[in-house]
């Protein structure tokens, strides 16, 4: 079975077309992820511009019930000093685009308010926003030492607040249904995290291969789709696939085999995908980061994208080689795929879903390569420590993986032999 | 050894492709000759396993080959028409992965597929991309990789297709070696492949078998029917729309020399001839079968 299993990974590995795709798909993850990790190292891109924090690496900072209202304080009375603000204009601009809760944030909406009764006239409204992009932002030199307090403050009131807002929409609406109770579930762990403590630390590596894995699954599934997509077709325009059936192994066997060598083919998928995302990010901006809420830490939230992404994958990979071993031509084979794992995606767009059905969704090829089935409404990631938030994906896709197979074993040994 | 072939019918809609054949096949060379579309490739699958059948069963030893299953597909070689194979794989790869599939794994696998390649005369190219092999080259390697797991029912469709004269010979030869002690299933269109290696024909036309028999109970039948008979070039179209004309060449005496099959004598003139193979193919499917230069 190995054997059969390493030259079936050859075949997909020489075949033309996959082998095109996937450099394609090596160079522009590569590139996209390089350059990004590049451009938030140099400043060019975020939040922040970290070579206008002279270098300075922030520090972890521990954040709990017992010491944030010191916290507090101490971001209040460091506010409350003027020699930290930088007045000039136009040394502003070069570390601009910091909008977190500052002394001199502007309320927008309020502004918009006083143009529709009348008090202020457009232009003063346009005034007030240019005055406000040129508003005194903190120094450089005291950039890092602001956010060691106001970062770890913000998120932990962000948390709190939150918190406080769910539990008092679960009193009100006390529906007692699953959702209900996950999210129940969810805000205690929350408020238990932040008693105990949590850590913030401002370093962008983790979070940034994070979104880079977000733009690039995309990439990932077509790699796996045109990986995929000539497993039986190409046994059959090749005329192999009457040698292949007379063999000892048989039909069942044979499937059985491709399947297991499409597990490994998302497997190494996943990985590649993985480590292109995160390694530049990590390399170049370093590997230490905050929490990324108070349930997750950074190992676990990849440990989440690693597995989304192998059973999104093999999902995927399923109803390709059902196509395959349906059509003789390519083209149906990828098209009969795109058409069938783009469908649910495109569905989760329809508005006023009820909730059961975006689940369904959620669970269908494609979209569980995305992580929003875990992260979905926080619905049932408690703790994706925890085994239990895998069952629902990976029972719902051994059930629907195996129904496909027997139907592609079916496909397989009915399909005509043509030359 | 026996493998029972039991009114086998196959249909592609309302087509009969193979239509209620009965054959008891046993050790030695069987060919199956027949014209293009006559139903050998079908019934070639259906005992290879690949094709189901519309009605009838096939059975080795008294056992349903679809109980057997991987059992008898353990026994069994297959050679299929228009042999396809993975251009990009090298030649000894494409053995490992067939010995992969017919169950042999390890050493033995390499050990075998050495032998092979020795045997078929590709031992030199076993690192070659089989996309460069030539035409003659991959069909020896289609007989190298049926010949893997010392099959005891070898099917071959068409295997001397692409192989140069000196080739197919070498190829009877081995066929001859190897028809000792198994079944060798040896479907074709071209009569010189089956003359000499063959213990037993069959004569197979629109889906059914219309004559079975060693080759000399074959020639049997069209004895005192083939004749030679001297004529003028401007007679032949004549005689061609009469009779079932086969071999003409030139003559000494008048303009050219036919051999005819006719129950009849066609000619006061016309002698008879010693029938072969091609006259009992010329008898039964009233054309003239495909004949290569085996010299």
């Amino acid at each position: 079975m190995k054997t059969v299993i390493k030259y079936e990974l050859i075949k997909i590995f020489n075949s033309r077309l996959a082998s095109v795709v996937l450099l394609i798909a090596f160079v522009i993850s590569v590139g996209v992820s390089g350059f990004n990790a590049i451009q938030y190292k140099t400043g060019e891109k975020g939040y922040y511009k970290i070579n206008d924090m002279n270098g300075n690496q922030f520090p972890d900072v521990f954040v709990s019930a017992e010491n944030i209202d010191t916290l507090v304080s101490q971001l209040n009375e460091f506010e409350s000093r003027e020699e930290i603000y930088e007045t000039d204009a136009g040394i502003v601009n070069t570390y601009v685009g910091i909008t977190f809760k500052g002394k001199y944030d502007i309320d927008k909406s309020a502004l918009l308010r006083a143009v529709s009764n009348g008090e202020i006239t457009n232009a003063e409204y346009h005034k007030a926003l240019s005055d406000y992009q040129s508003a005194p932002c903190i120094k450089k030199e005291y950039l890092a030492d602001y956010f060691e307090l106001y970062y770890p403050v913000s998120c932990y009131s962000s948390i709190s607040n939150n918190i406080e807002s769910t539990l008092q929409w679960l009193i009100e609406d006390d529906l007692g249904n699953l959702y209900e109770t996950s999210k129940l579930a969810k805000v205690i762990r929350e408020e238990q995290a932040l008693n105990k403590g949590v850590v913030f630390t401002y370093d962008y590596g983790w979070s940034l291969g994070e979104e880079m894995l977000s733009y690039l699954v995309p990439l990932y599934l077509i790699v796996v789709v045109f990986g995929l997509c000539n497993m039986f077709s190409g046994e059959y325009s090749l005329g192999t696939d009457s040698l292949v059936k007379s063999t000892f192994r048989g039909r069942k066997k044979f499937v059985l085999m491709k399947y297991s060598t499409a597990i490994i083919y998302c497997f190494i998928c996943s990985v590649a995908i993985i480590v292109i995302c995160y390694l530049p990010s990590l390399v170049l901006l370093g590997f230490s980061g905050y929490n990324v809420g108070t349930v997750y830490t950074n190992i676990e939230m990849l440990l989440l994208k690693f597995v989304s992404l192998l059973i999104g994958g093999i999902s995927i990979s399923t109803v390709v080689m059902f196509f395959s071993s349906l059509f003789n031509k390519l083209i149906y084979v990828l098209f009969a795929s795109v058409i069938t794992a783009v469908i649910p995606y495109i569905l989760l767009y329809i508005p006023n879903l009820d909730f059961t059905s975006q689940i369904i969704l959620h669970l269908l090829p494609f979209n569980l390569s995305f992580d929003s089935y875990w992260l979905f409404d926080n619905y049932i990631s408690i703790d994706i420590i925890e085994i239990f938030c895998f069952i629902p994906a990976v029972v719902f896709n051994v059930i629907s993986s195996v129904t496909v197979y027997f139907m592609t074993v079916k496909s397989f040994s009915k399909h005509r032999i043509m030359n | 050894m026996e493998l029972k072939i039991s009114n086998i019918t196959k249909k592609y809609g309302d087509k009969i492709a193979v239509d209620n054949v009965n054959v008891t096949l046993e050790n030695g060379v069987c060919a199956l000759l027949g014209a293009n579309g006559s139903g050998k490739t079908t019934l070639m699958r259906m005992i290879a396993g690949v094709l189901g059948n519309t009605k009838g069963s096939i059975s080795l030893d008294g056992r349903n080959i679809e109980i057997l299953d991987s059992a008898y597909r353990n026994v069994l070689g297959y050679l299929p028409q228009n042999f396809g194979c993975y251009k990009d794989f090298k030649v000894k790869d494409f053995l490992l992965y067939m010995c992969a599939l017919k169950g042999l794994d390890g050493k033995f696998a390499k050990k075998r597929c050495e032998e092979m390649l020795l045997k078929v005369g590709l031992e030199n190219v076993s690192n070659k991309k089989i996309g460069a092999l030539s035409g003659g080259m991959k069909q020896r390697l289609g007989i190298a990789q049926a010949l893997l797991n010392d099959p005891t029912i070898l099917i071959l469709d068409e295997p001397t297709a692409g192989l140069d004269p000196k080739e197919r010979i070498r190829f009877r030869n081995l066929i001859c070696e190897l028809s000792k002690d198994r079944i060798i299933i040896y479907a074709t269109h071209i009569v010189s492949d089956i003359s000499y290696i063959a213990d037993r024909v069959l004569l197979m036309k629109a889906g059914r078998i219309v004559a079975d028999g060693s080759t000399e109970e074959l020639l049997n039948i069209v004895k005192g029917k083939v004749w030679s008979v001297d004529i003028m070039r401007n007679e032949l179209e004549s005689y061609q729309n009469k009779y079932s004309v086969g071999a003409i060449s030139d003559s000494k005496i008048k303009d050219v020399n036919v051999r005819i099959v006719s129950d009849v004598k066609p000619d006061e003139k016309a002698i008879e001839a010693l029938p072969d193979l091609d006259d009992v193919y010329l008898y039964y499917f009233g054309e003239v079968a495909e004949v290569e230069n085996s010299n």
